[in-house]
């Protein structure tokens, strides 16, 4: 056997070695990032929940017929006749 | 010799560093597989290969200006996985029953009977508040887990209920848009094999074993401020004249846009103990009704069409009523001679009949066809009605008669919208649409073009000075006709119509000059007025008032009182403009 051979043989079992202690390194990284995306996933929809139940409020506060209500109930305004309307062409 | 020792030194070297390489994995190996094989064993154990499935939530529908009209959001549902475990602590289960407000004998009942279950899902115990969740967690009740599933939210409630519908407690649509577009909505839940560690959490995917498609989003060409106005009119009115029911539809005339289809009686989407099959119905397009006086304008427009007739040519309708073959037609009142556009403005029946029988039947047929008679306008509504327009080569003379004065055809009110926008647009005829990413379907024929221009004329002379004047718009120019059908009741009976149920009619249009808003308001079977001009006209003018502020569309009819309160006003140089947007509101 050469001494080429030799060494070629030595830095190919050095890789392996070297290979396999990268996978697991390699797969414990990918677990724990993938524990990372699954959090990061979790708080992405649980902030596309709130965002839902958000704009479900808003929806609720800026229709006309809850606008409407809070006017009459609480600011008591009543609507104008029609002698008191002016309209303007501009 | 030198060079000798160094080469057998390296290759002593590599050797010996490969060697004892392996001898330390060997060595690890074995420490692994028998010195602390069974903290490993039992670390494996945490780790455990699953089925996952990658829910995904049901599209939300929302209005042209992207409010949200239904929103699903994810609640809780206890499960009861042990049922042995789950009914030993009677005093946590009735605390329990407690919190959801049903009864102990009613909640054992059920779970006893649920025998060959393995997983229990009781209806009491779905889509539990957080609020309960909490209260329930720390009764600590065993042999029962939470899991998760989505609440349908309908913000606008009852305003909507006829056109959106809602789903059941499973998540399916099973009325109106919910029902018909449920296929988009939902969405399709995704499965990947995992491995989870032992608090749940997944640590790697392994295999995606169905890709998860989630509900699409349904813009809708409703206004949902538009909405709101039609609906609290219509709801006002219907309670005011004692009617069984009614609808309204605001069609956007350029572009054939359903701004609102509101529908009187109506439920809470929101709350099951609401609903009723009558308020179900999304009445301006799935009833059908005779038109009526509304199809007198086309009566005129076909009569135009067939230059026999002309806007100044005379018929008598002297003393109001008429023996024609068997039977005997009337006017409201004697009208005496009018012209045919007094025919329209005065809303005669005997002069509509005598236009008519002028006319080649065909001329008729033809234009009712063009402006959508008798075709369903496809929305993808579940039920949506086709109306009825039969052959004109089926009509006999009495059919003529009828349908002069809007009998022997059928149309939903969304269809009569439809051929009003027709006139709105000179002759331009657009089929309506409810979905934004729909197309706008326009049928490019100015083949009536003069005849309707003539006649979108005389539809103002209506509000003017005709038999529509309650339907007039402050500052606004408009057009329309009034209707008032007899309710047919069918049967073997002669007398087919009923001369005490009535359905009155307002279909209108709103600025005329640029048109903009066509209005169909239809009213059934009110108590104490029957006329279309004094039930449904009101009804036509507050919503066109509102809806055009809303729009933020300008008057266009500014009358001499206006402009003589803004010269005084301005005289006495105490004028501040106010913006008719805030101060308008109400």
């Amino acid at each position: 056997m050469s001494n080429l051979k030799i060494y070629m043989i030595g830095i190919l079992i050095l890789a392996n070695i070297s290979l396999s202690f990268g996978v697991v390194y390699l797969e414990h990284l990918t677990r724990n990032k993938y524990r990372e995306l699954q959090s990061l996933s979790n708080e992405k929809y649980n902030l596309n929940i709130e965002w839902k139940k958000a704009s479900l409020e808003k929806g609720k506060h800026d229709s006309l017929s809850e606008i409407e209500k809070i006017a009459q109930s609480h600011l008591k305004m009543i609507a104008p006749k029609k002698r008191e309307f002016i309209n303007i062409n501009e | 010799m030198n060079n000798y020792f160094k080469k057998i030194r390296r290759v002593d070297q590599i050797t010996f560093f490969v060697i004892l390489s392996i001898l330390i994995i060997l060595l690890r190996s074995f420490n692994l597989q028998f010195t602390e094989s069974e903290k490993y064993s039992s670390l494996i154990k945490n780790y455990e290969i699953k089925e996952h499935t990658i829910s995904t939530s049901r599209g939300s529908i929302v209005d042209r200006n992207n409010i949200v009209l239904a929103e699903s959001i994810p609640m809780k549902t206890l499960i009861i996985s042990n049922k042995e475990k789950f009914l030993q602590d009677h005093l946590a289960l009735k605390k329990l029953c407690k919190i959801i407000n049903i009864d102990f004998e009613y909640l054992l009942k059920i779970v006893k009977n649920k025998e060959n279950k393995r997983f229990i899902r009781i209806r009491e115990l779905r889509l539990l508040s957080s609020d309960n969740i909490n209260k329930i967690s720390r009764l600590n009740i065993k042999g029962i887990y939470f899991t998760k599933e989505f609440k349908r939210y309908y913000p606008e409630g009852e305003t909507f209920a006829s056109l959106i519908g809602m789903t059941n407690i499973d998540h399916i649509g099973h009325m109106g848009l919910e029902s018909s577009y449920d296929s988009s909505l939902a969405g399709v839940n995704g499965k990947k094999k995992v491995m989870i560690d032992r608090q749940g959490t997944i640590v790697k995917e392994i295999k995606e074993l169905k890709k998860p498609k989630e509900g699409s989003k349904l813009v809708l060409t409703v206004d949902a401020r538009l909405q709101y106005v039609a609906y609290r009119e219509l709801k006002k009115q219907v309670r005011k004249v004692d009617a069984k029911s009614g609808s309204v539809i605001i069609l956007d005339s350029t572009n054939g846009d359903i701004l609102a289809s509101a529908s009187y009686p109506s439920y809470d989407p929101n709350d099951n103990s609401t609903y009723t099959v009558e308020a179900e119905r999304n009445r301006g397009i799935i009833d059908s009704l005779e038109p009526a006086s509304t199809i007198k304008p086309f009566v005129l427009t076909a009569a135009l069409y067939s230059e026999k007739v002309n806007l100044s040519d005379r018929f008598n309708t002297n003393p109001g009523y008429k023996k024609m073959g068997r039977k005997t037609y009337r006017d409201v009142s004697n009208f005496g001679e009018l012209t045919s556009e007094g025919v329209i403005i005065k809303s005669s029946n005997l002069g509509s009949i005598m236009i008519l029988e002028k006319i080649n039947k065909k001329l008729f047929y033809d234009l009712l066809e063009h402006v959508g008679f008798g075709e369903k306008i496809n929305l993808n509504f579940p039920s949506e009605v086709e109306g009825s327009l039969p052959h004109h080569s089926d009509w006999k003379k009495t059919d003529v008669r009828s349908l002069a004065q809007g009998y022997h055809c059928r149309v939903s009110p969304l269809q009569l919208a439809k051929a009003y926008s027709a006139i709105a647009n000179n002759g331009l005829v657009i089929n309506p649409r409810l979905i934004k990413k729909n197309k706008i379907d326009i049928f490019e024929d100015k083949k009536y073009e003069k005849e309707f221009n003539i006649v979108k004329n005389v539809i103002k002379k209506v509000i003017d000075e005709g038999s529509a004047q309650r339907a007039a718009i402050h500052g606004y120019t408009a057009g329309g006709k009034t209707g008032t059908a007899e309710l047919y009741i069918g049967g073997k009976n002669k007398n087919k119509y009923s001369s005490e149920k009535h359905t009155g009619l307002f279909a209108g249009i709103a600025p005329l000059k640029n048109p903009k808003l066509v209005i169909v308001v239809v009213i059934n079977q009110p108590s104490d007025e029957k006329f279309g001009g004094v039930v449904a006209a009101p009804v036509f003018k507050k919503i066109a008032t509102d809806s055009l502020r809303i729009l933020n569309i300008s008057p266009d009819n500014i009358d001499a009182y206006e402009k003589k309160v803004l010269k005084k006003v301005k005289k006495q140089n105490s004028y501040t403009y106010k913006n008719p947007e805030v101060n308008n509101v109400f």
